[in-house]
């Protein structure tokens, strides 16, 4: 009985990111990267050409959007729904993953209300960008790993390793993993031989996903280049991916990394349909996100002291993909955080639901904390769908941050 | 128990990489087409260049240019973008782009459409400027007295200004260095009044 009753509420939290993320989708006017990104998607597919807007990213995009659009057509729905898709599957992937590190369906549940709910999740799942579908790609890979180190059935390192290919078809936010996760392999105390997990490394995390990776540039082959000129674009590809500078657009925003779990962040974009002016904008919810940094230095602290090493993996997971940007000289934007939220939010969900098990003022004190949370979360939505400039509050939540 | 799948693993994993390197060899070496014979062309304009290559269906080739000048111009697409909510009108930017095509960026419209892969500039300037567009669609630029050698059967285009600089017995000597298919020759206003030198040009290159 209490099994359905939990199931039921993953269903509910499931349909509430499906209302969120589908309200009033078409009334939210394209911004000029969505109309760009729909155009892209033809020159792509029928000329291979890479060349409309971002072309320093991968090409798995334009092919996701010109698929969507065949599916429903240049709507909304057909530009957004590759996004719209895989937002509403990371709610339900990162309750799995919550699930197998911990065997609790509160701290999953609360994980997964917590993508669900999440202003700047909501804003990228909107949007036809890369983020949420490479989130999700993600998170199917740090599950696998996790089956793996539960089971050690070595499909699933192969599945993490098709899961990494398909994802830096997206964007190169796994290259730190495919380092990180082969370490945790062949570290990884089983019956298997030092040889046979470095081949199974190899050709799990190096071989495939570079067989995907590759492949997703097939429409940019088909205007005659060799190989060695794809070396050549990946070169460039490198260069403008370290290198980029940002345009006057974006560049007044908040643009360093360290800045997402110290401060409250935005992520804004502004468009002019029918005379009307919009703002869009993620906003990081100051209450959940301010908890990020201790709660995962307390984690930290439970591998070494506590010694449970099944923590290590979505740790390691959360700082292969954080320590790049902090590091990092170029700006770098609130929504190259979305990839780390199913880690972070499972890490806060289980520190969350094993304070609040001490004692009941703990526990009123944690429903307190959560309530608050969620209620920003509500509050911060219409500026992710928006609706930015409808209300008098939320003008007040924007002009908290910085403007051009 | 599970020792038997890793090496099942690993094959697999190569023989699916090694299959799907295969389909890209096999896509990007047949959008090379190449003509049977010998031609050369006269294009009165630069929309007649992009015609002439289009109705051969030529694809993916290389493009080798004899001119004297020392940058290609990018062309803005922006222009192309109005909208204001959904549906995006469904529209594919090439014929839009064809309609607003000049001298100045037919050969980035080549280079977009995928008539070309590449461009190879011979120039008496040493430098070529190039801008964004171009940068993810190789352009190699080079002095005349430097030419690259190219082993795969091109695509030569000769630019009046070309012959401004060179006469045309040096113009056909250079020309000579690649094995080439298809040699437009255009024929704009700069040397109109130059139209007996082109056709004799034409003769010449028939013949060779």
């Amino acid at each position: 009985m209490n099994r359905f009753k939990n199931h039921y509420l993953i269903l509910l939290i499931i349909l509430l990111g499906i209302f969120l993320r589908f309200y009033q989708l078409s009334g939210q006017p394209p911004l000029e990267d969505e109309v760009t990104l729909a155009y892209q998607s033809i020159s792509y597919w029928k000329y291979g050409f890479p060349g409309d807007v971002m072309w320093w990213h991968p090409r798995l995009n334009d092919s996701l959007v010109y698929i969507g659009t065949r599916l429903f057509g240049f709507t909304a729905l057909g530009i957004k729904s590759y996004s719209l898709f895989a937002g509403i599957l990371t709610i339900f992937l990162t309750y799995l993953l919550a699930w197998l590190i911990t065997n609790n369906r509160s701290v999953s549940t609360l994980a997964a209300l917590f993508i669900a709910t999440d202003p700047v999740h909501i804003f990228l799942s909107r949007l036809p960008l890369q983020e949420a579908f490479a989130t999700a790609l993600l998170t199917v890979s740090l599950i696998c790993m996790i089956l793996y180190l539960k089971n050690n059935n070595p499909w699933w390192v192969l599945a993490c390793g098709l899961s990494i290919g398909l994802s830096l078809g997206i964007k190169w936010y796994a290259v730190p993993l495919i380092l990180g996760f082969s370490i945790i392999l062949i570290l990884h105390k089983n019956s298997f031989s030092l040889f046979q997990k470095t081949l199974l490394a190899i050709s799990s995390f190096i071989i495939a996903p570079f067989g995907l990776y590759i492949f997703s540039f097939i429409s940019w082959f088909k205007r005659g280049y060799s190989l060695p000129e794809w070396v050549q674009l990946q070169k460039l590809i490198f260069n403008e991916t370290i290198n980029y500078a940002g345009n006057p657009n974006s560049n007044f925003l908040p643009h360093k990394a360290w800045q997402w779990f110290v401060k409250p962040t935005i992520y804004a974009n502004f468009v002019l349909s029918e005379n009307k002016p919009y703002v869009i904008a993620a906003i990081s919810n100051p209450l959940i996100w301010l908890t990020v940094l201790p709660v995962i230095t307390y984690i930290i602290l439970k591998i070494i002291k506590a010694k449970e090493y099944i923590w290590i993996t979505p740790v390691i997971y959360f700082l292969l993909l954080y320590l790049p940007f902090l590091i990092s000289t170029r700006p770098v934007w609130l929504f190259s955080a979305l990839p780390l939220t199913p880690a972070f939010y499972t890490l806060l969900s289980y520190t969350f639901i094993k304070i609040s098990y001490r004692s009941s003022i703990h526990n009123r004190i944690i429903i307190l904390f959560l309530i608050s949370g969620f209620l920003v979360n509500f509050l911060l939505y219409p500026i992710a769908i928006g609706q930015g400039l409808e209300y008098k509050y939320t003008t007040i939540v924007l002009n908290f941050f910085p403007s051009p | 128990m599970y020792r038997r799948s890793i090496y099942f693993i690993v094959i697999l994993s190569f023989s699916f990489t090694i299959f799907l390197l295969s389909a890209i060899f096999f896509v990007s070496t047949n959008s090379r087409i190449f003509s049977s014979k010998k031609n050369v062309f006269i294009a009165n304009s630069a929309k007649e260049i992009v015609n002439i290559l289009e109705s051969l269906n030529l694809y993916g080739r290389t493009m080798v240019v004899f001119t004297s000048q020392g940058k290609l111009q990018p062309m803005d697409e922006k222009d192309f973008i109005k909208y204001s909510k959904f549906p995006i009108p469904a529209k594919d930017i090439y014929p839009q782009l064809k309609n607003k095509i000049n001298d100045d960026n037919y050969l980035w419209l080549m280079l977009y459409k995928g008539l070309i892969r590449k461009l190879i500039w011979i120039s008496p300037t040493k430098k070529v400027t190039k801008k964004m567009w171009v940068k993810i669609t190789p352009l190699e630029g080079y002095p005349s007295s430097n030419m690259p050698e190219i082993k795969e059967k091109v695509l030569i285009l000769v630019e009046p200004s070309f012959l401004k600089w060179k006469n045309p017995e040096e113009a056909i000597n250079l020309i000579k260095n690649y094995d080439y298919d298809i040699l437009i020759l255009k024929n704009d206003s700069i040397v109109k009044k130059d139209d007996q030198l082109i056709k004799e040009l034409q003769k010449r290159l028939l013949s060779l």
